[in-house]
């Protein structure tokens, strides 16, 4: 439909520099930022729902994360990857998220019931395991063990953890976007494995 | 942005096929249970759930719902250990009522579930994992989702947002803007008040009748026919032809089909990489500065003898290009020697908005009406 | 690099690193050398393959919903945002923007259309060559033709226009052999999607005929088209108890890409096999249709149309040991 940078990469299917594409968005072209908002949303919705295990907490920071990026982005100046920047925005929402869950879970049980994660849980992991009924049985109570011990894990090692195992990203980059040391980094994961290691032994 | 978790229980009930009446029904044994709550007038009601769902209008201020789920098992105790579990609960979350309704997981029961909402809601929001979604007239707004299965909506009074994972999308009448997605399906609207935003992400014909405002409409693959727009027409399609009986100002663009526009007023793109342009211009009309595009296909347009407009036509068609023109006013010539592009230039009625229209394999037609 | 620098249980804190490939080339080397020479060491390795195995089935993919629900609100915000410092009107903008993209010398249009003309290179119309059928026909039977258009005519009847040197009109009724072979050859050759959905459109009229419904489930199978394949789908559905539609359904289900066509095509095939007549059994559904379903059930990847082939299966009670 329009005839941006954007639209046309996506009718020839050639790459296009990411650069390009974020002056294009900082110069207005609302296509150029849908198509940046597209290429990153779907890990940003599945790091805020893996961390906070709720789809409304995580549809929040998905939202107020690119009303930021929206509202900022003429002031990115390209001193990190917009990824590192995009990142940086996200975790900081989440880890805020998960202390202000901590304090109200250890407030009052009664909310977090009320509000039923679980049962939300149950509906998204359905859809995973449903191949495979013999897996979906072993797998559920392996699931409950790995959910308690990520709950063992502090906001920041969660986070970590998080980073470097579901979403892939090398350590160097986990320090970046938490403004932090890779070494500082790997010391949070290691504490991390530890932990998760020491819940799950018996279990693995 | 509040993180407040407002979650407050007004109630809650256990959908326990255990206390709930299993009964047989020719192969089945089929458990129903439901239930009804009130609820405050202008509220907005969620429903979460699993299986197909049918939202009808409900007298009073009671919503109620009732959840049939069936199954084939050897006997009654077999039946009530497969039907069990699961429970519906009634929160208040951001000011929405949500109506969290969990039947079995197993894929081999079939659940159904009827909500009846009373008239004075305000929105009614279905979020379920699968199967089809039909609502009946309604007089407020709806947001639908299902991981797979049609959806079919009656007549709307508010605006109408919906996605399936998979399925055709039909829309009655929508009182407000219709904002609508599916993965693959034929999308079909027949009146809308608003603005209209259709998409089919890997392919279905869309197809609308009338709309008040703008309609955009994306198909990955398939067909786009728009009957009437009150406002601009987008369409883009990798293949198959679009077709626009009126609008004011169209954006077309096809990979492969036939355009066929008609244009109230305001500007006009259009291009096709492989298929011709039918474009008529109509009387009386204020048009704007327009572009058609085909580049493997022939371009026509119907010229009312009365419109002042400003024509560039450029023909770089192989061989002997063809401009071919009722208009006097337009003159034909090659631009230069040697396989140049044959260009047709000219004012016609004393000239006006610029009409730009380019072939590299076809002949362009300027017809008077 | 000497292997007895390092102990067992320093190479054991490292082998999350290692997995992760977060050491440093030394440490790698030499926490692999340990482990060549410690089989301790080698299946504390394995047991913590095991445990990042049993990690990745702990992670929750959002659904599609969610992430459609998500992009919505953004839009939604961002648009209320755009209202609030507007300063143009939007038809201006819009206007602005398209005067602005077309200077004279080169139109943006232009070059976009260049650009992809090179993907479809390689276009032509259909050619088509019909046989002895046109002797009866006011045509000079040229060698070849191209189909330009087909529409219905008001009196029940079709028009089709064909390029000759000079486009000619053919108008013929639908039943009129000669209509019918061009109808049937543009419906599968022409190159044009728009040209075939229009040509199925008037043939789903038709389909009691054999070979117009032979033509329809070649459409339905082949065409690469989804909008052209769904109109052929909604021509055949009377037909539904056709044996050969059944089985171009079943085709469907099995190989289309398109999960709309698959959804529909479960419907269709499902139909009428409910709760009212499931005492009839197998019967219902026949052999092949059943093997297709219980195929299905291993690759599908929509939950519905998963979820109505099993519900199906399970009514013709049919065998489900055999995915």
């Amino acid at each position: 439909m329009n005839h941006g940078a954007a639209s046309l990469a996506q009718r020839t299917g050639l790459p296009v520099d990411e650069k390009a594409l974020i002056q294009a968005a900082q110069e207005g072209d609302q296509d150029a930022f849908g198509q940046l908002v597209r290429a990153y949303d779907q890990s940003v919705l599945r790091l805020a729902m893996n961390l906070l295990r709720s789809q409304e907490d995580a549809q929040d920071v998905y939202q107020e994360a690119f009303l930021r990026v929206y509202r900022n982005l003429k002031n990115f100046r390209f001193d990190c990857s917009f990824h590192t920047w995009l990142y940086r925005i996200v975790t900081n929402l989440c880890l805020d998220q998960m202390r202000k869950k901590k304090v109200r879970k250890e407030e009052s049980t009664q909310v977090e019931a009320a509000d039923g994660p679980l049962d939300r849980m149950d509906t998204f992991q359905e859809s995973r395991v449903e191949g495979d009924p013999e897996r979906g049985l072993l797998s559920g109570e392996l699931r409950e063990r790995i959910q308690s011990a990520l709950s063992g894990l502090t906001a920041r090692e969660r986070m970590v953890f998080e980073l470097r195992h579901y979403q892939g990203l090398k350590l160097r980059n986990i320090g970046e976007i938490l403004g932090t040391s890779e070494e500082a980094a790997k010391n949070c994961l290691f504490r991390a494995t530890q932990k998760m290691r020491v819940a799950l032994g018996d279990f693995v | 942005m509040k993180f407040s978790l407002a979650t407050l229980a007004l109630g809650a009930a256990a959908i326990a096929a255990a206390q709930a009446p299993v009964v047989r029904e020719g192969a089945y044994w089929v458990g129903t249970v439901g239930d009804s709550f009130e609820i405050a007038p202008q509220a907005a009601l969620q429903v979460n759930t699993r299986g197909s769902v049918a939202v009808r209008r409900a007298a009073g201020n009671q919503v109620t719902y009732r959840v049939r789920q069936s199954v084939i098992a050897a006997n009654e105790d077999q039946a009530r250990a497969l039907l069990g579990g699961g429970g519906a609960q009634v929160s208040s979350f951001r000011g929405r009522v949500v109506l969290q309704l969990q039947p079995v997981s197993a894929r081999n029961v079939e659940t159904r579930v009827e909500i009846g909402v009373p008239a004075q809601i305000s929105t009614v929001l279905i979020r379920t994992e699968r199967g089809a979604i039909h609502v009946a007239d309604f007089d407020g707004s709806v947001q639908l989702t299902t991981g797979g299965g049609e959806i079919r909506l009656g007549k709307i009074g508010g605006s109408v947002q919906c996605y399936s994972g998979a399925g055709q999308l039909a829309i009655e009448r929508a009182g407000g803007a219709i904002d609508c997605t599916t993965v693959g399906g034929n999308i079909d609207v027949r009146e809308a008040a608003g603005p209209v935003a259709l998409s089919n992400q890997m392919g279905g014909n869309i197809h609308v009748d009338k709309a008040a405002g703008d309609v955009h409409a994306h198909s990955a693959q398939g067909m786009i026919e728009v009957g009437q727009a009150g406002g601009a027409v987008f369409a883009d399609t990798q293949g198959g032809f679009i077709q626009v009986g009126s609008a004011h100002g169209i954006q077309a663009e096809s990979m492969a089909g036939t355009v066929r526009v008609r244009n109230d007023a305001g500007p006009m793109n259009v291009a096709t990489v492989a298929g011709n342009i039918l474009a008529e211009l109509l009387s009386g009309v204020r048009v704007q500065d327009s572009s058609l595009v085909a580049s493997s296909g022939d371009i026509t347009v119907m010229i009312p003898s009365d419109l002042a407009l400003s024509v560039m036509a450029r023909n770089a068609t192989g061989g002997v290009p063809r401009i071919i023109s009722d208009f006097p006013e337009i003159r034909v010539a090659r631009t230069g020697f040697f396989r140049s592009p044959l260009v047709g230039q000219g004012a016609i009625n004393g000239g006006g908005p610029v009409l730009n229209l380019n072939t590299s394999s076809g002949v362009i037609y300027l017809r008077r009406k | 690099m000497n292997a007895k620098h390092v102990s067992c249980d320093m190479v054991r804190r490292q082998l999350s690193m290692l997995l992760y490939g977060e050491l440093t080339f030394d440490e790698e080397e030499a926490v692999e050398a340990h482990l060549e020479s410690c089989a301790g060491c080698r299946r504390a390795l394995e047991q913590e393959q095991n445990l990042h195995a049993a990690f990745d089935q702990a992670e929750i993919e959002p659904a599609a919903s969610a992430l459609w629900e998500s992009r919505q609100n953004l839009q939604a915000r961002i648009a209320a945002e755009q209202a609030a410092s507007r300063r143009a009107g939007w038809w201006d903008q819009f206007v602005d923007a398209l005067t602005l993209r077309l200077p004279s010398g080169s139109p943006a249009w232009m070059k976009t259309a260049g650009a992809l003309a090179l993907v479809t290179l390689g276009f032509f119309g259909a050619r088509l060559t019909p046989g002895t059928g046109f002797t009866g026909m006011s045509l000079a039977t040229p060698d070849a033709q191209r189909v330009r258009s087909v529409e219905p005519a008001a009196n029940g009847g079709v028009q089709i226009v064909l390029d000759e040197t000079r486009h000619r009109v053919v108008s013929g009724n639908l039943d009129d052999q000669n209509i019918r072979v061009l109808l049937l050859s543009a419906a599968k050759e022409a190159s044009d999607p728009g040209l075939r959905y229009e040509t199925v459109g008037i043939l789903n009229d038709r389909a009691q005929a054999d070979e117009v419904r032979d033509t329809l489930i070649y459409a339905l199978e082949h065409d690469e088209n989804a909008g052209v394949r769904l109109k052929a789908m909604d021509g055949l559905r009377p037909f539904v108890q056709h044996p050969e539609v059944r089985k171009a359904l079943a085709g469907v289900l099995l190989s289309d890409g398109n999960p709309g066509m698959r959804t529909q095509a479960i419907d269709l095939l499902t139909e009428g096999v409910d709760e009212s007549n499931a005492n009839r059994g197998p019967d219902m559904l026949d052999r092949d249709i059943i093997g297709t379903l219980q195929e299905l059930m291993s690759i599908e990847s929509n939950a519905y149309v998963r979820q109505r082939g099993e519900h199906v299966l399970q009514l013709v009670n049919a065998s489900r040991e055999t995915y």
